[in-house]
């Protein structure tokens, strides 16, 4: 393989891009607070993996799914990295949970009933936006946790692997992200809902 | 008797993992009484179903100028291995 023509090595990477680089890039903006930039690194690093590794690829999945899964890695990576950077200061170290709760541990403001089926939901493209408006706004750890597990249903256990963060870490984050989120959706979305009705 | 925050956390936890007896019982005891966590727990179940993998047909894509860098790039990590 070392010794094929530069230029047949360089048409697969071709046809990789204009096949799956829209998806890729995609995927990876979707996990990274829509960083195009650090996006883009990413995917550059996938297709450089995925070429490298190419002969390894056994066809047994779909090429898509191959790639993707070497994108959700370079993007664990880069996440990991990042958390080392910040030590978890931002997501873990503060308490923010007085944001939303007293000193007594009572509600600041009292969640209210969400009438709405799912189905409806998620094919409304108005709360669609206003729900990624609101993940937008989560601070990166949290956010990068929330997607691995609600949108791709990885195990807790998988994630903490990961993301070398430990199960009470874990939990944490995720109940900050559920706060966070359904404080914003309920601001954005549920409230102004039970307005206008 | 859990508080309003420690039932909130018991309530997301039970969405990643398997409760203890005990955490179970609190919760339970603590929602018989606290409709405001009774509607905490509805809303984040309500948001769990929602969340969906982003879909195909979503607006981002490379633009030109990011597939032409892309594939700059990549030519010349090759050409120079
Ligand atoms: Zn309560």
């Amino acid at each position: 393989m070392a010794h094929e023509p530069a230029s047949a090595e360089w048409q697969r990477v071709e046809e990789w891009i204009a096949d799956h680089g829209d998806y890729l890039y995609r995927f990876a903006c979707s996990r990274l607070n829509g960083d195009r930039e650090t996006a883009l690194d990413l995917v550059q690093e996938t297709l450089l993996a995925a070429w490298k590794a190419h002969h390894q690829y056994q066809g047994s999945s779909s090429l898509r799914t191959w790639l993707t899964g070497i994108l959700k890695h370079k993007i664990i990576d880069h996440m990991r990295a990042r958390s080392r950077m910040e030590k978890l200061a931002d997501d873990v170290s503060n308490d923010p949970a007085s944001d939303w709760f007293g000193t007594d541990g009572h509600w600041h403001e009292s969640p209210k009933t969400w009438s709405a089926s799912p189905e409806a939901l998620s094919e409304n493209r108005d709360f669609d936006n206003i729900l990624k408006a609101c993940m937008d706004k989560l601070p990166p750890l949290q956010a990068q946790v929330f997607f691995f597990r609600e949108m791709d249903g990885d195990s807790s256990e998988d994630i903490c692997k990961n993301l070398s963060i430990s199960p009470s870490n874990f939990h944490v984050l995720m109940h900050r992200a559920r706060l966070s989120l359904r404080h914003c959706l309920e601001l954005h979305w549920f409230g102004q809902q039970r307005k206008n009705s | 008797m859990y508080t309003c925050k420690q039932a909130s956390r018991i309530a997301s936890d039970a969405l990643d993992r398997k409760l203890t007896w005990y955490e179970w019982l609190n919760l339970k005891l603590h929602l018989a009484i606290c409709a405001m966590c009774r509607n905490f727990e509805q809303n984040i179940h309500l948001l769990a179903s929602t969340v969906k993998k982003p879909d195909d047909t979503a607006a981002v894509t490379l633009s030109a100028d990011d597939r032409e860098q892309l594939r700059k790039n990549i030519q010349s990590i090759l050409e120079n291995k």
